[in-house]
């Protein structure tokens, strides 16, 4: 079985694919917005179609960002490995542009200055500016702004709108 | 959304159409649209309505293809803030929301929280 939860925000949204060992899945490019994935746990393959023209892409490390930019226009058929737990950043306007990282544990102050940041908790719990942000919840950059951070165990996207 | 076809060119010899597609309401006439080869066998005509049913089937993701890459109006270009739940906050202002999850009766879909820390 395979389990898909949709987590809404105004400018993006957040998709957990729950995926047990050699499921099949396919997404067409009407359909995809995914600029980046985070593998919690798990591993596959993808292999994506623009045209004629067909790609593989294979993740076989946990706990990492991947940029899946350069397939936002192409359909994808994949499968997993292992049992798998993927985590996708989707804006839901595919023409913007985003650059997305994932922060270094050993981060003490974070700073954009994009008129849009935010922060994005894939994995446990993070501190910021005094306030705790547990897994799958976000926070809201001011641009410019210096915020204290702890990442602690947690694992933290950060995402801004270019 | 109901999808519109017009055939422009029927090639009998490759067994092949040759046809436009868009949406009855799109901002544009329907020639003004690129056309596209289809071949006849992926076209069930045994029956009037199973033809354009079929016909219409094959060029839907093309119609969608359309309407995702419109321009959008300036006028209709939604604010950013989805924050509230007070009615008077949104008086005046556009707002929306992309329809992707409002259909699909197999993604839950719930809002991600947001953590605030100004």
């Amino acid at each position: 079985m395979t389990f898909h939860t949709t987590y809404r925000s105004p400018k993006f949204f957040i998709c957990v694919h729950v995926t047990h060992n050699n499921e099949i899945q396919f997404e067409s490019a009407v359909n995809r917005h995914t600029f980046y994935t985070y593998v919690t746990y798990g591993k596959g393959i993808y292999c994506c179609f623009d045209g004629k023209n067909a790609e593989t892409f294979e993740f076989l490390e946990e706990k990492k960002l991947f940029d899946l930019r350069k397939y936002t226009k192409s359909s994808i058929v994949g499968t997993n490995y292992i049992d798998s737990e993927i985590i996708s950043f989707n804006p839901w306007r595919i023409e913007e542009n985003w650059d997305g990282k994932l922060l270094d544990k050993d981060i003490k102050i974070i700073k954009s200055d994009k008129n849009y940041a935010c922060l994005v908790c894939f994995e446990g719990n993070f501190n910021i500016n005094g306030k705790d942000v547990p897994k799958l919840s976000y926070v809201n950059l001011i641009k410019g702004k210096e915020y204290p951070i702890e990442i602690r165990d947690s694992y933290v996207g950060m995402f801004e709108l270019l | 959304m109901k999808i519109i076809f017009k055939i422009i060119e029927y090639l009998p010899e490759t067994e092949q159409i040759v046809v436009k597609f868009c949406r009855e309401n799109s901002p544009k006439p329907i020639d003004e649209y690129n056309a596209g080869a289809i071949g006849t066998g992926s076209i069930d005509n045994s029956d009037p309505t199973s033809f354009v049913e079929s016909l219409c089937k094959l060029g839907k993701e093309k119609v969608y293809k359309q309407e995702r890459e419109e321009t959008t109006l300036k006028e209709n270009v939604c604010q950013d803030n989805i924050s509230s739940v007070n009615i008077e906050d949104y008086v005046g202002g556009v707002y929306g929301i992309d329809d992707i999850h409002l259909n699909d009766d197999n993604v839950k879909s719930k809002r991600l929280k947001r953590i605030e820390i100004e």
